[in-house]
């Protein structure tokens, strides 16, 4: 009877007011929105959104013709790595265009997901939707969404969270190790980022980088550590890199960043 | 005088009666009437001499007393008012006066009396009201001198109670800046404050949303 009750609270919460049609219609739109944006989506991310103590939303969406679902390479085998990932179908695209204010551009073949980066992507997307179920971000936005608005090909986090203070925190999932040009290039990336333009702004409040590894967290912590220098690279006239310059992290920088080390 | 007058009167008559013509009683009649009537006339012209006679002789006597009252009021010393000497002035003007009478000796008994009792008089009110008043104008006086003296101790205090008056609002104003400096600092300090308040609640925010991870 109780448990009956629970079932019931649950539902009513659920639908919000909505008919169970009008309910179900959204989960779709949320969840082909999602995927939209990102990509790709793994399963278990696209049921988590839909706040659904059972997984059929995904199987259903796939059953009608919207997503497809194909296996990743290392399957189960590395923890973090999805068993198969669920992109949009033709169907799917303009079924979510139908709804959507700003297009994307979405590359119907899901073998040009990047493997290497699935798990980079996981984390990211995983996280992102347990803060937006949980209230602790109000939105975000992907770094396709963020490429597309910006106009100078700056190289964007691999998510921007917004606070429910309204503050902007770019997160960078960093599971692999940079050096030389690539570290220097990715601090004065993110130092650009929270750095005050001419009109007074940043574009960015705080940068996360969360990683899972403490030799990754030790080596980006001393990078961004004010006072640390930071090279500044070019390609010469033979197009090979070369740094001829080089700036030091101030010290305001320190009161901009966020460290997450993730438990394995 | 009065018997020649009539004698020169009667002469001519009687010449004037010989040297008439035949009608000599009506003639004559006529002259003893206007003779009559010229001796009438004449004691009474004479009646008239003798009281202004009389009358001028008072007057020679009151001016002759005037004379020597002016007299004994200017001798040493004039100091009688006009309206008492200005008669006999005019009379002495007139060649009057000069006599040393009563009324010359009056004046200046009077004048030598006034004198001396002016005299007296000035050397009683000099005792009995004016040496006191010098005393008193003294002692007055070195009041006074006092009492500027303490005038000008109460300027010099006042002066000094104004330097430190200005002193001391020199520095209240100090105290006020220094307070409101303070003021500014706890504002400022405040807006530090609350700012470092938000970088926390923001931090916590953003930790609170990677836990997520």
């Amino acid at each position: 009877m109780a448990r009956r009750d629970d079932l019931r609270n649950a539902r009513e919460k659920s639908l919000s007011g909505r008919s169970p049609t009008a309910a179900g219609r959204d989960k779709t739109k949320q969840a082909l929105d999602w995927v939209y944006r990102w990509d790709w989506a793994a399963a278990s991310t696209l049921d988590s959104l839909s706040g659904a103590q059972r997984r059929g939303l995904s199987a259903r969406l796939i059953k009608h013709g919207l997503l497809k679902a194909t296996r990743t390479e290392c399957g189960c085998a590395v923890k973090g790595v999805p068993q198969a990932i669920l992109t949009l179908t033709k169907l799917g695209v303009t079924e979510i265009e139908r709804w959507r204010e700003a297009l994307l551009p979405y590359d119907l073949d899901p073998y040009r997901v990047r493997q290497d980066k699935i798990r980079h992507d996981q984390l990211a997307q995983s996280a992102t939707a347990a803060a937006l179920s949980a209230g602790r971000i109000s939105s975000f936005s992907t770094e396709k969404e963020l490429a597309e608005k910006s106009l100078n090909g700056l190289k964007q986090p691999d998510v921007v969270w917004q606070l429910p203070n309204g503050q902007r925190m770019g997160i960078e999932v960093e599971l692999s190790a940079k050096w030389e040009r690539d570290l220097d290039q990715f601090v004065l990336s993110c130092l650009k980022a929270i750095e005050k333009g001419a009109d007074g702004r940043a574009r960015l409040d705080m940068i996360a980088i969360v990683t899972d590894s403490p030799a990754i967290a030790k080596r980006y912590k001393a990078a961004f550590e004010p006072g640390a220098t930071v090279g500044l690279w070019a390609k010469d006239a033979r197009g090979r890199w070369s740094k001829n310059n080089k700036i030091k992290v101030s010290d305001w920088v320190k009161d901009k960043m966020q460290w997450r080390l993730i438990a394995d | 005088m009065a018997t020649n007058r009539r004698l020169t009167v009667a002469v001519m008559a009687a010449a004037l009666l010989s040297a008439c013509a035949p009608d000599d009683a009506e003639r004559t009649q006529k002259l003893e009437a206007a003779n009559h009537a010229l001796g009438a006339r004449i004691a009474a012209l004479e009646q008239q001499l003798h009281d202004q006679h009389a009358v001028r002789q008072a007057e020679l006597e009151y001016l002759e007393r005037q004379a020597s009252i002016a007299a004994g009021c200017d001798f040493l010393l004039p100091m009688y008012p006009a309206s008492i000497t200005a008669p006999g002035h005019k009379a002495r003007s007139e060649g009057l006066g000069g006599g040393a009478g009563w009324p010359f000796w009056l004046a200046v008994i009077l004048k030598l009396a006034g004198l001396g009792g002016l005299l007296t008089g000035s050397v009683a009110a000099w005792y009995w009201l004016v040496a006191p008043q010098r005393k008193t104008t003294t002692a007055a006086q070195a009041a006074i001198q006092d009492v500027q003296k303490n005038v000008e101790d109460a300027k010099k205090t006042a002066a000094m109670h104004e330097d430190k008056a200005l002193d001391a609002k020199r520095r209240t104003e100090e105290t006020l800046a220094e307070l409101e400096n303070t003021r500014q600092a706890i504002r400022n300090a405040r807006h530090e404050l609350a700012k470092i308040e938000s970088d926390r609640q923001s931090a916590e925010a953003a930790k609170d949303a990677l836990s997520c991870f």
